[in-house]
């Protein structure tokens, strides 16, 4: 027999006390380890994101914040826009200096049928491999006006199947070319169409929400923009590495608010254990007392609680993040739900580092409730405790 | 030579403003292999000495003598190591760990101690068959009746190969039969060249002692 065994016996003892303590550290270790592991990916993910769609910056409406530029990015709809003639002046400007000028126009519009507001996207269609290279698309990018693309939801919440057609506003009936696969993010819920014939059904004649660019001469970046910001009025242009920034600063907001629920659950988990272990503590003074009258020392008896705590505590933590892996994808969804902008790809996955850095933090949790009581234990007098 | 010498023991409690002398100048000696039985009636100071000369308890005034060393100059490590390897304690209320097994409870003052002896299941096998419960060693304590229970608990106490048993009233909990079978297993003990000291307050019992201190107000008379 060992101490471990004695305490493990003793948990064993108020079973459903200790299993809704066990529950309260699970939970607040799962949101731990999610929030930790979805804030580490989030970074990764995004740079890597904005990185692939290929673009150096985004030309938007002068005075729009650059979170709303990263938005846009990402199928947000604006009320400004630029004049379509500031497509051809930024290709005049630079003169030849560029790869990708993507043009793309995003606005919503009722679907009466549906009883809904359909969001429409409309780009040149020859660009999506630029802007959007993590797309898997079933079937074809459309090639005429008449033919869309669509999101993942829109088609699976309607049964809609390549070939089939889908009416949008005007009556027109549109044939869907392609299905992106799910991507979980908000492209999911947007129909994607050629940019002129989304100018034309948003009335905006020939508006467009934003322009991407990718220069030919990266290194002349800096130039290039103080170049178009000073001779082309009313744009404003936003970096790449502006809108992550942007984007990290908008959500750390976020970040900091969940973190800070956790670390309330984390503390109000500890003091759980804590009293679990205390409560232990003086409901066995007399066997405590006796053990130490049959010879345990102080240490001994240390010993004997403080492995309480410590495997009330193990048991959560490793749960804990065994339970947010499981769960992973309930949580990310969870988290979407509040993040402003969410990058695409698996945000809470299996991290080792990480997994290890919990675990520890929870064993660490577990020593420091612990210790109150298991010193209070040291305490009792064999002779008092005998007496009752 | 003497095993344990009670020299001078006075212990007053102060409770409020009330003093009370539990015990008053108390002294006596135990040699190896006796059986002592501390009689008196309720209150007298019989639980108080028991616990002294078990060190669990400090006297006011006068010392206890384990192997000629003086136990009020020994540190709280010297006396656990005392409790753990010299005595043996019986317990009125058992005080058996209800989530071990008869075997684990028997085994705990080994754990404690680390098993400098290196006691082998065997011996334990050897006490619970001198004690009649060796099929009960797998039990937990809530299947087995008064008698087993404080049989469980000598076992405990003899474990470590103590060299003296302290018992406080172990039939108090028990019927006169399974008392009076205590009584005869705590005399056995004895023939083994264990010594024990009981406190009782039945004169029948203690009569089968070979030395009876009877204290009355802390006092031996």
């Amino acid at each position: 027999m060992t101490f471990i065994e004695i305490s493990l016996k003793n948990l064993y003892r108020h079973k459903i006390r200790n299993f809704l303590t066990l529950l309260g550290i699970l939970t607040s270790v799962a949101v731990l380890y999610a929030i930790l592991s979805f804030n580490k990916s989030f970074i990764s993910n995004l740079n890597e994101e904005l990185n692939k769609t290929g673009v150096h910056f985004m030309v938007v409406p002068a005075g729009c914040p650059h979170e709303v530029a990263s938005l846009v990015l990402h199928g947000a709809v604006i009320p400004k826009f630029l004049q379509p003639e500031i497509k051809n002046k930024l290709s005049e400007k630079l003169d030849g200096n560029y790869d990708v000028l993507s043009p793309m126009l995003v606005f919503q519009i009722p679907n009466k049928e549906k009883q809904r507001i359909d969001l429409i996207y409309g780009l040149e269609m020859d660009n999506i491999k630029h802007l959007k290279p993590w797309w898997k698309i079933n079937g074809k990018i459309p090639q005429t006006n008449n033919e869309i693309l669509l999101g993942y939801e829109i088609a699976d919440h309607d049964k809609i199947k390549i070939g089939d057609k889908y009416k949008i506003k005007n009556g027109k009936d549109y044939i869907v070319a392609g299905i992106i696969e799910r991507t979980s993010s908000k492209d999911d819920a947007f129909i994607y169409m050629p940019l002129s014939e989304a100018q034309i059904i948003s009335g905006q004649n020939m508006g467009i929400t934003a322009i991407g660019v990718k220069l030919k001469k990266s290194e002349s970046l800096n130039e290039t923009i103080d170049k178009l910001s000073r001779e082309i009025p009313g744009i404003q242009i936003v970096t790449i590495n502006q809108i992550l920034t942007s984007i990290s600063t908008l959500a750390s907001s976020a970040r900091v608010l969940s973190l800070s629920v956790v670390a309330i659950a984390i503390l109000i988990s500890t003091i759980g254990i804590l009293n679990v272990i205390l409560m232990t503590v003086f409901e066995r003074t007399q066997e405590i007392g006796m053990m130490r009258a049959i010879g345990a020392s102080k240490t001994n008896i240390f010993r004997i609680i403080i492995e309480e705590s410590i495997i009330l505590s193990t048991a959560g933590g490793f749960l804990g993040i065994l339970f947010a892996l499981l769960l992973s994808k309930v949580i990310e969804k969870f988290i979407k739900s509040f993040m402003p902008y969410v990058p695409q790809g698996d945000l809470v996955i299996f991290d080792p580092v990480l997994g290890f850095l919990c675990f520890g933090f929870t064993i660490l949790l577990g020593i420091i409730a612990g210790l109150y009581p298991a010193f209070r234990a040291t305490k009792i007098s064999p002779i008092e405790a005998i007496r009752g | 030579m003497s095993l344990l010498i009670a020299k001078n023991l006075t212990k007053i409690y102060k409770r409020g403003s009330e003093i009370v002398k539990a015990l008053d100048n108390v002294s006596f000696s135990v040699n190896s292999g006796q059986f002592i039985a501390i009689t008196g009636p309720s209150g007298s100071g019989k639980t108080t000495l028991l616990h002294i000369l078990g060190c669990l308890d400090k006297p006011t005034s006068g010392d206890v003598y384990i192997d000629n060393k003086p136990v009020s100059k020994m540190t709280e490590n010297e006396l656990d190591n005392i409790r753990r390897l010299k005595i043996g304690f019986v317990f009125q209320q058992f005080y058996l760990l209800p989530e071990l097994s008869v075997i684990e409870n028997i085994k705990l003052p080994l754990l404690f101690s680390g098993n400098p002896k290196r006691i082998e299941e065997e011996y334990i096998d050897e006490i619970l068959n001198f004690l009649g419960i060796l099929k009960r060693k797998k039990h937990k304590p809530n299947q087995l009746s008064g008698g087993e229970m404080q049989r469980v608990a000598i076992a405990r106490a003899l474990v470590n190969k103590p060299e003296f048993i302290l018992a406080d009233e172990p039939t108090a909990n028990l019927d006169s039969e399974n008392g009076m079978k205590i009584f005869e297993l705590l005399i056995k003990l004895v023939e083994k060249s264990i010594t024990v000291i009981v406190v009782t307050h039945n004169n029948e019992l203690a009569n089968m002692a070979q030395k009876k201190i009877v204290l009355k107000d802390g006092i031996i008379v």
